[in-house]
Parts: structure tokens; C-alpha cells; sequence
């Protein structure tokens, strides 16, 4: 069973995609914020895909993308966004942090899904 | 308004006479000309009770705004939850049912292997009814054997009356004897004693055999009637009760089988249902995102207001800072930064509109 770790402020954000995803049949970990999910990575928390948001308090988004690539273990652990930000530039950085995908807020259940089949073979 | 004029003034203090015509005529070409264009009025805003007002209220007012916009992004968030808890059980209800019919469906494999049992006692049913008829007439054949050694029993009761015949003889004889021993007198007084004794000899004899006779016929007749009613009895009961469990047998593989068909297709529609009913919570669990997304749209909005009290309250601090430049360009600037700010954030609305939000709403690099 594959592990899913989301980053979000929202409580409402966690809880929704935390009950999509164990639905689906995924086990998921959570965080309510970027620094609390890196001291968690940090800690050895080692999830097959990372889901995050960009904009909370402290870390954003992407400040935790770069400072997780810097972890040997997150080296090739997918890592998508999911934000309400959709402009070129904020995606471009995202990328160049090292992020695999950029999921604009609302995303369908069945369209996160969809994405999350892709980066994660046989999931 | 009175204009006094400075340069005349200053004539009369320096004693130019010559020069006072000619400055008394600059100066009315100067008042004319600012006659023909007229200043406008610079009054500082505290002096503009009105403007004054407008800044104050104005403050005060999206002031106002902010703690409601903050209760909608609580309750909203609040409500979000409660509703997923909700689904959340609903979600749990409909698997609890899914697994209680999974169960069930399991339960009738099981019974489908219980009517193949069946199947195979009914088969072994049918069997037995296709011997019925030879299993009956070996139970006859048994009987006639049994009936035959009756018979032979009967014959004892020929013996009897051969003995009875004997006895009669014997009496006969007897009879004789004692007639010629009385003939005989004295000598013959022993003979007539043993005469006696063999004609008593023979009555009993003859007495027994006669009641052998009949309890041997009594005996006859009873067996053949246990034997006949038995039969008759026993035969029409076994053919009724293995009717009947046949018939019972077929019954119960017809009701298993419409069981079996009853749930399998109670199961496949509920848990069609159950699938259309696991995507719609997974929709409307994804539907929920709306309440962040309207969130952080409050919460920029709120950024903005308090940008834009700022600017109003350094504008009340400063009652001079209206009639300037930077007053506008701060405005200007509030406004502008919310704009992009909020151009920067996708619209579900305007999907297919303008160039930012034309961009993927889902893009892999």
C-alpha cells in the first residue's frame, strides 16, 4: 500500500484529499504546514508521493520542495502542488524546485486520482 | 477674496517713486492674468469636514468588514467539516452494507455448494424410488417365504388330528380290551385296569391334540392378519413418505436456487449503486477544496483592506497628504497589488478566459 504525504494549512484541504485518497486505498500522513513536514521527513518519514500546498505560513510550498530535495531519500520522490496559484512564472519556479506537477485548487477527485496514477506507477 | 498688492507696498517703503507707475502696472497685468485663470482653492482636508468624513467612515467601514469576512471563513471552514464528517459516515454506512452483502454473497456460494449436496441426495433420492418397486416385491417375496413356513406350522395341525385319529383308535381298542378282560373275570382283572389306563391315555391324548389343532390355527390366522395389515401398511407409507421428500428435496433446490439468484442480483445492483455513491463522495469530498479556495480569496481581500485603511489613516494623520501625488499613487498601488495579486490565483469561472488562466489547471513537468 502506497503512502501519501499532503502539506496543507487548510484543515478542510487535508481532510478532504485524506478521505479521496484512503478511499482509493492509499495510506496518508499529514502536515498542517511546510516546517512541520519537513522536521516529519526529517524525522524518517519516507512517503511514495508528496502533495503539497504553496501558500502557508513559514514554508512556502515551494521552500519545502528545495529544502526536501536536499534530503538523499527525496531525491526521487514525486512531489506535486496543489494551489490556488496558476500563473507561468510561480510554475516555472515550482519546477525548477523540483517539483513534478502543478494541480491548481479545485482539482476533481477522479482527476487527482488520475494524476497520482501517473506518477506513481501501479499505484 | 482681497488681494492686497505687495508691490506697491514695497514702492511706498523704499521711496521708488519712478519706478511705482510702472510696478502698479506689472502688477495689474499679473492680476489679470491670474483673474483669467483661476486658481483652484487648496484646502487642506481638515478643513473639508466632508472629506474628513469620507476618510473616517470609509476606514471604519471596511474595518468592519474584516470580522465578518473572518466568521465567513470559520464557519465556512466549520460547515466543510461537518459535511465531510457527515459523508464520511455516509461513505462508512455503504461500505458496512457493501461487506455486509459481500458476505452474503459469499453465504450463498456456500449454499450453492450445499444444493450441489443436495443435488446429489436428491439424485441418490431418485435412485432409491427407481428400486422402490424391486426393494417391495423382495419384502413380498420375504413374506411368502414367511407365509409358507406358517403353512408348515399349519401341518402340525394334521399331525394333531392324526394323533386325534390315533387317540379315537386307541379308545377303540382300549374299549375291546376291557370288554375281553371282562370275559375273561378274574384272570383277566389286571388286563382291565391297563385297559382303563390306556383308553384315559387316549381321551388326554386326543384332547391335546385338539388343542394343538387350534392354537396352531389360531396362531395361523393371527400372523396372516399382522403380516397383511403390516404389508399394506408399511408399503403405502414408505411410497408416501418417499414422495413426499422427493418432492420436498425439489423444493428446496427450486427456493436455493432463487435465493441464489435473489442476491446475486440484490448484490450486483446495490453495489452498482454502492460504486456510483463511492464517486459521488469522492466529488463532492473534492468539492470541498472550494471552501480553501474561497478562503484565501477572503483572505486577500483582507490584505487588501488593510492596505487601503492604511493608506486612509495616514491620510487622517495627515491632513495635507490628500491633495498630494502619493495620496493617489498609494491608492493606485492598494489597488493594482490586489488586482495582480489575485491574477495570480486560477478561476474555475474563467477557465477558458485570459491568458493566466488559460494555463493547465493540471500540468506534469
Amino acid at each position: 500500500m502506497k503512502t501519501i504525504f499532503l502539506v496543507d494549512d487548510s484543515a478542510t484541504m487535508l481532510m478532504s484529499l485524506s478521505e479521496i485518497l484512503q478511499k482509493a486505498g492509499f495510506t496518508v500522513q499529514t502536515a498542517a504546514d511546510g516546517a512541520d513536514a519537513l522536521s516529519q521527513f526529517k524525522a524518517g518519514a519516507k512517503p511514495d508521493l508528496v502533495i503539497t500546498d504553496q501558500n502557508m505560513p513559514g514554508l512556502t510550498g515551494i521552500e519545502l520542495i528545495r529544502e526536501t530535495r536536499k534530503l538523499p531519500t527525496f531525491r526521487f520522490t514525486p512531489i506535486l502542488m496543489l494551489t490556488t496559484e496558476s500563473q507561468q512564472a510561480k510554475r516555472q519556479e515550482g519546477k525548477a524546485a523540483g517539483a513534478t506537477g502543478w494541480l491548481v485548487k479545485p482539482v476533481a477527485g477522479k482527476d487527482l486520482l488520475g494524476v497520482i496514477k501517473q506518477v506513481l506507477p501501479g499505484a | 477674496m482681497q488681494i492686497s498688492n505687495p508691490l506697491k507696498v514695497l514702492a511706498a517703503s523704499v521711496g521708488w517713486e519712478q519706478g511705482q507707475a510702472w510696478l502698479n502696472q506689472q502688477w495689474l497685468k499679473f492680476r489679470g492674468r491670474v483673474a483669467t485663470v483661476p486658481a483652484p482653492e487648496v484646502v487642506p482636508p481638515t478643513d473639508c469636514a466632508a472629506c474628513r468624513v469620507t476618510l473616517e467612515y470609509s476606514y471604519k467601514i471596511t474595518q468592519s468588514f474584516d470580522e465578518p469576512l473572518r466568521l465567513v471563513m470559520r464557519e465556512t471552514e466549520q460547515s466543510a467539516l461537518d459535511i465531510m464528517g457527515r459523508v464520511k459516515d455516509l461513505d462508512h454506512t455503504a461500505s458496512q452494507l457493501v461487506n455486509y452483502l459481500t458476505k452474503a454473497d459469499q453465504d450463498t456460494l456456500d449454499m450453492h455448494a450445499q444444493i450441489q449436496n443436495s443435488s446429489v441426495s436428491i439424485e441418490r433420492i431418485g435412485q432409491f424410488m427407481q428400486q422402490l418397486p424391486e426393494k417391495i416385491e423382495a419384502e413380498r417375496q420375504g413374506s411368502a417365504e414367511l407365509v409358507e413356513k406358517i403353512n408348515q406350522i399349519m401341518e402340525l395341525s394334521a399331525t394333531a388330528e392324526a394323533i386325534k385319529d390315533i387317540s379315537r383308535l386307541t379308545n377303540m381298542v382300549a374299549i375291546n380290551a376291557a370288554i375281553q378282560a371282562a370275559h375273561a373275570g378274574e384272570y383277566g382283572r389286571g388286563f382291565t385296569v391297563v385297559a382303563d389306563e390306556v383308553r384315559r391315555l387316549s381321551t388326554r391324548s386326543g384332547e391335546a391334540a385338539d388343542q394343538i389343532g387350534q392354537t396352531v390355527k389360531s396362531i395361523h390366522q393371527a400372523i396372516h392378519a399382522y403380516l397383511d395389515s403390516r404389508l399394506q401398511r408399511d408399503f403405502a407409507h414408505d411410497l408416501r413418505e418417499a414422495a413426499h421428500v422427493a418432492e420436498s428435496a425439489h423444493q428446496l433446490q427450486a427456493s436455493h436456487e432463487d435465493m441464489n439468484q435473489y442476491y446475486k442480483t440484490l448484490l450486483t445492483v446495490v453495489k452498482e449503486y454502492n460504486s456510483n455513491m463511492a464517486n459521488a463522495i469522492v466529488e463532492a469530498l473534492g468539492n470541498m477544496q472550494y471552501q480553501d479556495v474561497v478562503r484565501q480569496r477572503l483572505e486577500r481581500v483582507l490584505i487588501a483592506q488593510t492596505r487601503y485603511r492604511d493608506v486612509l489613516q495616514a491620510a487622517l494623520d495627515d491632513p495635507a497628504l490628500p491633495s498630494s501625488p502619493r495620496f493617489k499613487a498609494d491608492m493606485e498601488q492598494v489597488l493594482s497589488a490586489y488586482l495582480e495579486e489575485e491574477s495570480h490565483h486560477g478561476d474555475q469561472s474563467n477557465a477558458e478566459g485570459g491568458d493566466e488562466s488559460s494555463a493547465p489547471m493540471i500540468e506534469l513537468f
